[in-house]
């Protein structure tokens, strides 16, 4: 790691704070102003200790309190940073969660856990603007960036629109693309709807974050440019996930 | 006493027929959040049902979040209506999105240091930022907490009157130095300690949205920011995407 970075963790005597919290405030900022990066190795505390001129015990203590607040955890005595905060403007413009990974300087995949057909029933008649007995596709998808799950989204595409789609989607890839080419459709507007929820516990336990956190829970409907429903969707995304929406003043 | 619609003569079963009306009366917002239910005494005797039959039903209410009990106090209704706002007109609720709010300021102060701010504002220790807060509220519905700071260098003459009697969007349109141009919003979801979970009457560790604002003028200047602690739940944001 960069001695300069290193040097710019100030701790001040005088200052009421204990010198261990000191360095552990402002290592985090170091991580949120992402000049310390996600699975970045941190110096030896001895080596820390000697290059700020204070006692090892203090470095130990900054690097225990971020391990418990989960910005860096332990391998091997060795602490690295766990904290990632992902900023994009997913909601700006119409991209595919593939791609806004791809942003986000991260390698997009994907995992399938569902993909059937099935008959839409009263509830998700409710929530998605189709009719009780519709068909639809279900796929359930955890989108992953550099292996860590970010999003899990649940997707019913309009088999009324898209025939056959089921037999030409597989685990892996974004189906846009065959919406786009193989159906000819273009893709019109995307309403979505942004609540925050404290996770489900499997959500939970896939994006391995502690219970209780909180989550943006978005619920959108895909139309084409002839104003056909194309998709509705619902997915969590990790806690970490954050957005940004630009617009001129009024 | 009017929520609870029953038929005896139907198959389906009472406690059922109950909950049914019950959650359609919350459902349309004939019932508030903060309402007070009859109480199951009351409701037994009135419609002539046993102690269990009503129980039951409040059971399933409380369950599902939409009723809670309170020692002493009564049965009330925790369930709130949603509210849609769409994202880019956040700050036009009054004259866009419909839901006339009342606003309550509680605090004004001309600050020369905040660490978790000043940066957002270009701003360095020292120099000089009005800051006031304030809740709004639509109804029984607490809407947000909001935090508004707006430096000296930009907005030089800011009173306690103006940020009692004006909305921000006057305030910004007209107090300043400078015209705003385009705004940056950033969201990040949060759940809530336990001041702002008082304000907005929701317990401690409810969801909610922060919403921060940077205001830029045409010269790309931060000439204010806006901290917003919104509901995460009721409060749906609405954005169209194309």
């Amino acid at each position: 790691m960069n001695k300069e970075i290193l040097l710019s963790l100030k701790v001040d005597r005088r200052y009421g704070l204990e010198l261990g919290l000191q360095v552990a405030q402002s290592l985090r900022n170091l991580i949120l102003e992402n000049k310390v990066h996600y699975n970045e190795e941190l110096p030896p505390a001895r080596e820390l200790a000697a290059l700020l001129e204070i006692d090892v015990s203090d470095i130990e203590h900054a690097y225990q309190h971020l391990t418990r607040e989960k910005v860096l955890t332990e391998r091997y005595g060795k602490y690295i940073v766990s904290y990632f905060e992902l900023v994009n403007r997913f909601h700006q413009k119409m991209i595919t969660l593939h791609q806004a990974i791809e942003q986000l300087g991260m390698t997009a995949t994907i995992q399938t856990l569902i993909h059937e057909v099935i008959t839409v029933n009263a509830d998700l008649a409710l929530r998605s603007g189709y009719s009780v007995g519709d068909k639809v596709l279900r796929l359930k998808r955890i989108y992953l960036g550099d292996g860590i799950p970010l999003i899990i989204y649940d997707g019913y595409l309009n088999l009324k629109v898209l025939p056959g789609i089921e037999r030409m989607i597989d685990a892996i890839t974004p189906y846009y693309p065959i919406i786009v080419t193989h159906y000819q459709k273009k893709l019109g507007v995307s309403k979505r709807k942004l609540v925050v929820r404290l996770l489900p516990l499997d959500v939970v336990d896939l994006f391995k974050v502690p219970k209780g956190s909180p989550s943006y829970f978005v619920s959108s409907s895909l139309f084409s440019n002839q104003n056909e429903l194309l998709e509705f969707g619902e997915s969590f995304s990790s806690p970490n996930y954050y957005f940004q929406y630009e617009h001129l003043a009024y | 006493m009017y929520h609870i619609q029953l038929n005896k003569l139907l198959k389906r079963p009472m406690y059922q027929q109950i909950v049914d009306s019950l959650r359609k009366s919350i459902s349309t917002g004939q019932l508030q959040f903060g309402d007070r239910l009859p109480t199951e005494k009351e409701v037994c005797e009135l419609l002539d049902l046993s102690v269990i039959v009503v129980k039951q039903a409040y059971d399933v209410l409380v369950a599902e979040k939409l009723i809670e009990r309170i020692k002493g106090k009564g049965t009330f209704v925790t369930s709130r209506t949603p509210v849609q706002i769409p994202i880019a007109q956040f700050y036009r609720h009054d004259t866009y999105w419909g839901y006339p709010t009342k606003r309550k300021l509680f605090v004004f102060d001309k600050i020369k240091s905040e660490p978790q701010v000043f940066p957002y504002l270009n701003m360095k220790s020292g120099e000089w930022c009005f800051v006031y807060k304030s809740l709004s509220v639509n109804g029984k519905n607490a809407l947000y907490f909001q935090r508004v700071y707006l430096p000296q260098a930009f907005y030089p003459s800011i009173t306690i009157d103006h940020a009692t009697d004006l909305d921000l969007l006057t305030i910004l349109n007209t107090k300043g130095t400078s015209k705003p141009h385009h705004m940056m919003h950033h969201f990040a979801p949060i759940v809530l300690e336990q001041l702002e979970a008082d304000l907005l009457t929701l317990p401690l560790g409810a969801s909610a949205h922060l919403m921060r604002t940077q205001v830029f003028n045409d010269k790309n200047d931060v000439i204010a920011y806006i901290i917003n602690v919104i509901p995460g739940e009721f409060v749906e944001l609405e954005v169209n995407v194309q």
